[in-house]
């Protein structure tokens, strides 16, 4: 029942993610099709880790056989429990010992008392039961102690695991890393899952194991005394670990998940409410502003206040099964142990115990209670899992490039998300020779982005093929972070030191390669200026550096890596005018030898692109040099006009 | 423990009555229950026979099942409290966040006041509602019960008063010290473990330099090291309820050896022994509750507090009564002199330092009388410095400069959303300190980059301005905003939901929602753009301008952009640099002239293929 200050401060990060996620991200919501249940649009995935859609038959089937069924195919949980049998004992072993300290401390006293009532002639007679208090008195909070520290010690060690089998697994995952834009929320989701793995583990798992040993424990030691209030206890018992624990499951079964619903549209109508603030306050309309999300907020409080009348009334019942065993303990003692003052010396002993026992049991109930939580994300994680191994590419062997770059084919290139979603590219054919700067423009959602995915072997063609000097894109997978460099919108800028940003690509990099590069996108003064100059961290996310210079610091990484390709995805949006444009030029300046694909949304910058494709509809409608499309094609022309900010039509 | 202000809410005082009154009937339900249960075992001890047990063991089962009630009845009123207190603080904080504002709102940050207000009050709620009843038991049912076992065996009574200090003493340090090790941890403990939502966002980065699998190993490492910072903290945690614990059950085990010593030298006799040493967890059970739960109505405690904070900060000044038409072909709006800065977010007491001394000195001491209530909030660097700006009628202008010049500062303030700290506004000859005027705000539209989209259908959005609007008049507005096309693709039309877990749109489309509902509303003459065009491409943006102009053109319509082609399209440019109006209007005629515009447009580029100045 105790909340540890970790299990707390983890509550307050969990929802902090919550909010981060919640917030509706103004630019992410347009750039996909609908989201389908297809095989790889990441978009519906994704949707399916909130919860929000899983269907309905799923939720009301009978509850424990959807949970065992959860369990079955367990990647997450069971196994770690399997790897850690001895230590995993040892903690059971602990939290045990923890309560049968607990009850030998009122049981030894009890008897200390009960025996020293009779008055024996020397103190030698009651030594033992003196030291045994005494003993049971240290070892329970030590036991506690102990075991605390090491079930935590030991779930952290596992959660590093998980993370890492979490990293590894989405590093397989083709839709987590072609979505094009990741929001936070998704990641908040599954760390969310791993925190809620972890309580699993201390609130449920842990408690319950200790209480169903101590149950066999109780009924031994009572059998001790007298096997028919054994068999009671035994029967008492079962009612609080069995029949409670069942219950509970039944009235939590899809509470929980019904809850967290309406909490997370309670979330979004707030989000949505607060980022249309000023459209609010000039509208006057502060009742409405305060009315956001107060259903779903008066849903959830009426939800909670029956679970916790719920569970008011269930340890009501528990304890009074408690009570009933006292006193059953005190007939038992008084048909069974009134024989001689010998045994009558138990009785207290044994009636004693049993109080400090209840803290033992009646966690086991609202341990059952929070299985759906977990089971809910046990399932996120799993399907993660089960997505990632059923999408897992055929196997292609794998070649080595034969020399340098000298062509990039896109060979009559087909590709949707779905069979059923109109085609992102409708054969799209594209031959670019070494050196050359080629730009992408297009409405947004036209496929720009596949286009450096599906180059990039992260997706593959419906038909057609990409090949690089002939081979097929598929066939390089192992050579691809040699020959592409890619930057986008949004670089991630580690939290790290800028040198070892710069250097992620290539450990062994020296000192002045880094310098050359950071040189080349004219951030060296900057570097030198910085207190610790190379070894400057980059406070969190890149936060100490403006968009210009994490772009820069992004593209010295590249640099440094030496790719012949360079592939570019609007890497200026976002930054004024004047910070665009010096990117741009140092961006060209860097690459003026290397091959550019270059996705962009402005035309201001591509003067000096040996070509620009204009896509619609996923075909290319317009491609030549800007020179002469400047001069030939008449909306070409009013679209530079208007992005170089002069009037259009003249 | 608990705060003063949880004082004032209604039924408070009737609450912490009922609290009272049950702990106080726990208390003796207690004893009634030790008493019984010790008479019991007496009975059992002297061998008596199974018809000596009915009355003690009714007495014993009475009072257990007395004792479970007032537990129930207790968390039932603690939850009834808890749960009516937070039914009331919410609408007070969403109108107090309503009240303080856009600018306010984007000091504090969205997702802070989102998390104030939902996992803020939840927290409250476990605050309230389990402190209550704990803080009632501890006061009562310790005392009860000490004063019994003294009167049983006062050397029992004194061991367990000689504990209490101990114990509280290590109860303020598990306060204590996990509160300036969690303080001085909590940031670095966060950081940790967003270095690994850290660690996956930059997963693809990761793998396009052909380096994820190594970095497997970091991943590793960095949970380690979290875990390794985590068990510190929660040592601490452990150690002082060791501590607690220890002691308790030392205590107890003192006491039963001494009970044990006295009843051998015929000191006492069983009955009393026996109900001291069962008296004797009951009396340290109420405190280590509390102990025990003292980290989890942390978190609540600080949340109240937040909230108590939003709740007494005055919200700015608002003028609710001064009358206005709205805007005219004639109508003016002057500002003179107006200066404006950021309030500091760091500790008041800092002396503001102004970019301008002089100026900035002058200006604090006179502020007090137009800003009386924020007399105390420190100020940064001046963002607007002194501007003298008319507006006329049906003027288009267009506001430009670097970024952080002031542009959107500038459209912020004449939002309302801003108060400056010095100057006046003049509005149809009417002075005004600052323009959160309800009058003014109800003829303006505000349409920043990422207009305000919400969950519900096209048509509830457009009729945002006018929610009574007709459905006719809503297709008209939706058509004169450009999305027929999009709505005549959509199978529900104006009807599709959109918003947070609907269909997703486009920049360019809630744009276009936006200007919608301007068209829907006539009486908002006044269109306040925020960088309207700057993310989208290219052809959207065309596109959208073909719609926006023929809007512009009966409205007062001042635009803050660095995209520059709208200067072709407007009456005025405004150009800002540092704050400051460095240069002013007709942008036909500045061209060329090799100013402050020129300026700009050259470190913007311009156009390359043909050259500069094309249309001269």
């Amino acid at each position: 029942m105790t909340e540890t200050p970790m299990t707390a401060t983890m509550g307050t990060k969990a929802a902090d993610e919550n909010v981060a996620g919640a917030g509706p991200q103004p630019h992410t919501a347009t750039r996909h099709a609908t989201p389908q249940d297809g095989s790889t649009s990441s978009t519906g995935q994704y949707s399916a880790v909130n919860g929000s859609d899983e269907t309905n038959e799923d939720r009301t089937r009978p509850g424990l056989r959807r949970y065992l069924r959860v369990w079955r195919h367990d990647h997450w949980f069971w196994p770690y429990l399997k790897q850690n049998r001895v230590r995993l004992t040892l903690i059971f072993l602990l939290g045990a010992l923890t309560f049968v300290c607990g009850a030998g401390l009122m049981f030894t006293s009890g008897f200390l008392i009960s025996r020293s009532a009779r008055h024996p002639y020397n103190i030698l007679m009651v030594y033992v039961p003196i030291v045994l208090t005494r003993a049971f008195g240290l070892g329970r909070p030590t036991f506690t102690y102990l075991e605390r520290i090491q079930s935590h010690n030991w779930v952290l060690h596992v959660v590093s695991k998980l993370r890492v089998q979490l990293y590894r697994t989405l590093s397989r995952d083709a839709a987590f890393l072609t979505e094009h834009e990741r929001t936070g929320s998704v990641l908040g989701v599954l760390a969310d899952d791993l925190d809620h793995l972890e309580n699993f583990y201390l609130r449920t798992i842990f408690p319950a194991v200790v209480a169903y040993i101590m149950w066999v424990a109780v009924t031994v030691a009572v059998g001790v005394f007298s096997w028919p209030t054994s068999a009671l206890m035994f029967l008492l018992l079962a009612l609080v670990l069995v029949l409670a624990p069942m219950v509970s499951l039944g009235f939590a079964d899809g509470r929980y998940h019904r809850e967290k619903v309406a909490r997370q549209e309670e979330y979004t109508r707030v989000t949505e409410g607060f980022l249309g603030l000023s459209d609010w306050v000039i509208t006057h309309r502060s009742d409405e502003f305060a009315a956001a999300g107060a259903s779903q907020f008066t849903t959830i409080a009426a939800s909670r206040r029956e679970r916790e009348t719920f569970e008011r009334h269930r340890n009501l019942a528990i304890q009074l099964v408690f009570g009933i065993a006292a006193v059953g303990l005190i007939v038992g003692s008084a048909l069974f142990l009134t024989g001689t003052t010998a045994h009558a010396d138990f009785a207290a002993a044994v009636v004693l115990s049993l109080f400090p026992l209840i803290d033992c049991f009646i966690v086991v109930a609202q341990a059952a209670a929070e299985i759906p939580l977990y089971t809910d994300s046990l399932s996120h994680l799993n399907a993660l899992t089960d997505r990632v191994e059923s999408h897992r590419p055929v196997d292609v062997p794998q070649r080595r490039l034969d020399g340098p770059v000298r062509t990039i084919d896109f060979d009559h290139v087909t590709f949707a998300y779905t069979p059923d979603d109109p085609p992102l590219l409708d054969d799209f054919t594209l031959h670019i020779t070494t050196g050359q700067k080629v730009a992408l423009l297009g409405p947004s959602g036209e496929g720009k982005t596949t286009i450096l995915q599906l180059l990039l072997g992260d997706l593959l063609p419906q038909s057609g093929e990409i090949r690089v000097n002939g081979i097929p894109v598929r066939a390089l997978q192992d050579a691809r972070s040699a020959i592409f460099g890619y930057l986008n919108q949004a670089p991630f800028v580690f939290n790290t030191t800028i040198a070892a940003n710069i250097r992620l690509g290539v450990p062994e990099a020296s000192d002045a390669r880094l310098w050359k590069a950071l040189e080349d996108v004219r951030l060296d003064a900057q570097v030198k200026a910085m207190p610790g100059g190379l070894d400057a961290p980059v406070d969190e996310s890149g936060q100490r550096l403006s968009g210009g210079q994490r772009q820069r610091l992004a593209l010295a990484r590249i640099l440094v890596k030496d790719t012949p390709v360079i592939l570019l995805d609007e890497p200026t949006i976002g930054l004024d005018p004047i910070t665009e444009r010096d990117v741009m030029t140092v961006i060209l300046r860097a690459s003026a030898s290397r091959t550019l694909l270059w996705v962009t949304h402005h035309l201001q910058g591509l003067e000096q692109a040996d070509c620009i494709v204009f896509l619609e509809h996923g075909r290319i409608v317009m491609q030549g040099k800007p020179a002469e499309l400047y001069r030939m094609n008449a909306r070409f022309r009013a679209l530079y006009h208007l992005d170089v900010g002069e009037s259009d039509g003249d | 423990m608990i705060d003063p202000r949880l004082q004032k809410f209604p039924g408070f005082r009737a609450a912490m009555s009922v609290l009272m009154l049950l702990s106080l009937v726990q208390a003796l339900a207690i004893l009634g229950q030790s008493y019984g249960l010790t008479e019991s075992l007496v009975r059992l001890w002297q061998l008596r026979s199974l018809d000596a047990l009915p009355v003690p063991v009714a007495v014993f089962a009475g009072s257990f099942v007395l004792r479970q009630l007032c537990e129930v009845g207790k968390q039932r009123v603690g939850t009834r409290f808890a749960d009516r207190t937070i039914a009331e603080l919410r609408p007070r904080v969403q109108r107090a966040i309503f009240a303080a504002g856009p600018s306010s709102m984007a000091r504090r940050g969205t997702g802070a006041t989102v998390t104030m207000l939902i996992d803020g009050l939840d927290q409250t709620k476990t605050y309230i509602q389990t402190v209550l009843p704990k803080m009632m038991d501890m006061s009562i049912i310790p005392v009860v019960v000490l004063i019994v076992v003294w009167s049983q065996s006062w050397l029992s009574g004194l061991v367990l008063l000689c504990a209490l200090p101990l114990l509280i003493f290590f109860m303020a340090i598990l306060g204590i010290a996990a509160r300036d090790k969690s303080d001085r941890q909590y940031e670095q403990f966060r950081m940790l473990n967003n270095r690994f939502v850290d660690t996956i966002l930059g997963l693809p980065t990761l793998k396009m330099l052909g380096v994820s699998q190594a970095y497997e190993r970091e991943v590793y490492t960095v949970s380690e090291r979290f875990r390794r910072r985590t068990m510190a903290v929660i040592g601490v945690a452990m150690t002082s309820t060791f501590a607690l614990d220890f002691f308790t059950t030392l205590s107890i085990a003192i006491v039963a050896v001494f009970l044990g010593n006295n009843l051998i030298g015929g000191a006492i006799a069983l009955f009393p022994a026996l109900f001291a040493l069962i008296l004797a967890p009951e009396y340290f059970l109420p405190i280590r509750q509390f102990g025990n739960d003292y980290h989890a109505t942390l978190n609540g405690k600080n949340a109240l507090n937040d909230i108590m904070t939003l709740l007494e900060t005055p919200a700015p000044p608002r003028d609710e009564t001064t009358a206005w038409d709205g805007w005219t072909p004639s109508s003016t709006l002057a500002l003179h002199d107006v200066t404006f800065s950021y309030p500091r977010a760091e500790e008041p007491t800092a002396p503001a330092k102004p970019s301008t001394p002089d100026r900035g000195r002058r200006r604090r001491g006179e502020r007090a009388t137009t800003a009386s209530a924020e007399t105390t909030v420190s100020l940064g660097p001046v963002v607007l410095d002194g501007l003298d700006l008319e507006l006329h009628g049906h003027e288009r202008v267009a506001v430009i400069g670097r970024s952080g010049s002031g542009k959107s500062t500038l459209v912020n303030l004449l939002a309302g959303f801003h108060l400056p700290q010095y100057g006046t506004i003049t509005l149809d000859g009417t002075p005004l300190p600052h323009l959160n005027v309800a009058a003014w705000q109800r003829h303006i539209s505000y349409i920043p980059q990422t207009p305000y989209i919400f969950h519900g259908s096209i048509a509830d959005n457009i009729r945002f301005y006018r929610p009574d609007a007709p459905d006719d008049e809503v297709c008209v507005a939706a058509n004169r905003a450009g999305l027929a096309d999009w709505l005549a693709t959509l199978p529900h039309g104006l009807d599709t939901a959109i918003g947070e877990g609907n269909r997703g749109i486009s920049g360019g489309q809630a744009q276009r929602i936006a200007l919608a509902r301007v068209m829907l509303d006539g009486s908002r003459e006044i269109l306040l753009f925020d960088e309207p065009t700057a993310h989208l491409d290219i052809e959207t943006e065309y596109e959208l301008k073909r719609t926006l102009l023929p809007v512009m053109r009966d409205h007062l319509v001042i635009l803050a952009t660095h995209r520059l082609h709208w200067l072709d399209d407007v009456d005025r440019v405004v150009v800002l640099d540092h704050g400051r109006i460095v240069e002013q209007g007709d942008p036909r005629e500045l061209k060329g002239r090799g100013g402050a515009l020129d300026e700009l447009i050259g470190e913007m580029g311009g156009n390359q293929i043909d050259g500069y100045h094309t249309n001269d």
